[in-house]
């Protein structure tokens, strides 16, 4: 009896160091963050906060520059879906494409393709700007050799900049979905193929019934996990654009942290915040139902 | 088979054109490190550094206002935060897998969850908190936050590794009259040492690249994403070719560490993901 005792004690002294980081750091914060959402806080005077009950929130809702619908969250879908579209398209093709089992130099180009997911996303805000520059830029060079004229000014044009973000994006995150649906190709066994080519199915009736349907809850799983990431998305656009031009590219994330610590106003941002971990909790409830499903399809 | 042939040239062609659309910002802004300032701002831009040269890691060093130091805070800062989540995680990993304690199931699941909030939405708390209790601009407050990032995803992995060695083989050692820290140390340690190796290059890559939260919690021990960033501003033109030579140090390192441990990579980022 003693023995057991001492063994329970044992065992929440080993989890002890990570509980109390996560509780301290994120637990705390968390219920923190919810709190202040409901005060007027300010930057320069911490200390200082009024109870305010939903005021913060209405203020987002009824704010102009940008509106919080029009241009935050259009902003914001408009560059979590063309992301998780190119990254997830691109990653499949990849892992398609890599994965058959001929292909030579398979570890050389995973090796590539994993590049821009080990790069930190200012290196590469910076390797994107440099590549956009209207006059130094690689792009116009070769617009330029290509005998165009009326060169665009990307990152300064109003209606290419979320596009050359997505793109950026998309370089950046392919590699995730990439090795996730590697590890998805690579548990189909091979058995199967060759049960379905001994019945005459071609190539493409292979992927249309063989592998799409076996990849379909790694094609939802990854879906969820970076709609998620994307959402949460900060360093890159705070980097390359800093939410503009004329609030073009103000995703919830950057105006999070302009209203916060730009304009000082805590409470506003505490109250952004629990929005986007609304956002986030529907999606992680998305994540958890699927991978069950996936737990229990492969029983 | 024809039609085979064709098909195998042209997943080739997708492959390499997909490799060289992966390194070409890279290249980019790589290639301004090794050409003179005079090439890299001039017109036309030039493909291949026409003189290649060092000197500008010499300018960087000596004549610019980009902080050196920054380099050694992210050092010190990502392998600080490397060692304090590898370690909670490994401790938290073991007493999950072979001890029994009420809750165990629910206290587990709970910090799975924590994973999936995000640090952005609670930032300003932090900073608040950060601001009060005196751990603003300090590197240990930058690596328990670094830690906080990566320990619940290590905890899992590493419960996940503990859970496949049998213990049959700790018991017979502790039979052999080994005490329970030589059963871990000269047993369990080294048959789990790929996953704790993975659980540690997550953690390093994790803290070597963050920005966001050392942007909001330091003002003079920064890393070197935000000295990066701090550069890219404070000019009213941009200088590439330095900003180029800035980030090839802080990334080539990295990327060369990256290729000789790309399997531990991979095991900790599938495996993350991927949760049964």
């Amino acid at each position: 009896m003693r023995k057991r005792a001492r063994n329970i004690t044992t065992g929440y002294l080993l989890i002890l160091p990570t509980v109390a980081l996560l509780l301290l750091l994120l637990v705390y914060p968390l219920i923190q963050a919810v709190y202040l959402s409901l005060h007027e806080i300010k930057l320069t005077s911490l200390n200082q906060q009024t109870y305010v009950g939903l005021r913060n929130y209405s203020k987002i809702f009824s704010y102009e520059g940008p509106n919080f619908f029009t241009q935050v969250l259009s902003a914001t879908f408009y560059f979590v879906g063309g992301s998780v579209v190119g990254q997830l398209g691109l990653g499949l093709a990849l892992g398609l494409l890599v994965n058959q089992r001929w292909v030579k130099g398979k570890q050389i180009f995973r090796s590539i393709f994993i590049l821009p997911w080990v790069t930190s996303a200012i290196v590469i805000a910076i390797s994107w700007r440099f590549m956009y520059e209207p006059r130094l830029g690689v792009l116009n060079y070769v617009l330029v050799l290509l005998g165009v004229t009326d060169l665009p000014g990307w990152l300064n044009d109003l209606n290419l900049v979320i596009p050359c973000l997505i793109v950026a994006n998309t370089w950046h995150g392919t590699a995730f979905s990439f090795i996730l649906q590697t590890a998805g190709l690579q548990s189909i066994p091979y058995d199967v193929y060759e049960a379905a080519m001994v019945d005459g199915a071609g190539p493409g009736q292979r992927f249309r019934y063989v592998t799409l349907p076996l990849m379909r809850p790694f094609l939802m799983i990854n879906l969820v996990l970076i709609s998620m990431y994307t959402v949460n998305f900060f360093d890159l656009i705070y980097a390359m654009t800093n939410g503009g031009p004329l609030y073009k590219t103000e995703v919830i994330a950057v105006f999070l942290y302009h209203q916060a610590f730009e304009y000082g106003h805590m409470g506003i941002g505490a109250a952004i915040a629990v929005l986007i971990l609304m956002i986030n909790l529907i999606l992680t409830f998305l994540y958890m139902r699927l991978n069950r499903e996936q737990a229990a399809e492969r029983k | 088979m024809k039609a085979r042939s064709t098909w195998k040239v042209l997943t080739y062609t997708l492959l390499v054109l997909g490799a060289i659309f992966t390194v070409i910002p890279l290249y980019w802004l790589f290639s301004a490190t090794f050409k003179l300032p005079s090439e890299a701002m001039g017109y036309p831009p030039t493909f291949f550094p026409r003189h290649p040269t060092l000197r500008n890691f010499g300018t960087l060093l000596f004549k610019s206002e980009f902080g050196f130091k920054s380099y050694l805070n992210s050092i010190v800062i990502a392998t600080g935060a490397t060692l304090i989540s590898t370690v909670s995680a490994m401790l938290a990993g073991f007493g999950f897998s072979r001890y029994r304690f009420p809750l165990r199931n629910h206290i587990f699941l709970f910090i799975l969850l924590l994973q999936m909030i995000p640090l952005l939405a609670v930032i300003i708390p932090l900073y608040k908190l950060y601001s009060l209790y005196g751990l603003y601009d300090t590197r240990i407050g930058l690596m328990i936050v670094y830690a906080v990032r990566t320990v619940s995803m290590n905890t899992w992995l590493l419960k996940g590794y503990f859970d496949t060695i049998p213990v049959e083989i700790e018991d017979a050692a502790r039979i052999d009259g080994c005490s329970t820290l030589q059963v871990f140390s000269r047993v369990t340690f080294p048959i789990a040492a790929p996953g704790v190796a993975a659980a540690a290059i997550f953690a390093f890559f994790r803290s070597w690249n963050e920005f966001m939260i050392a942007m909001t919690l330091t003002s003079t021990v920064r890393p070197y994403t935000v000295e990066l960033y701090r550069f890219l501003g404070e000019h009213g033109e941009v200088d590439w070719s330095l900003l180029g030579t800035a980030s090839f140090i802080a990334i080539v390192p990295v990327l060369i560490l990256f290729s000789f441990f790309q399997k531990y990579f991979i095991i900790g980022l599938a495996g993350g993901a991927l949760k049964e």
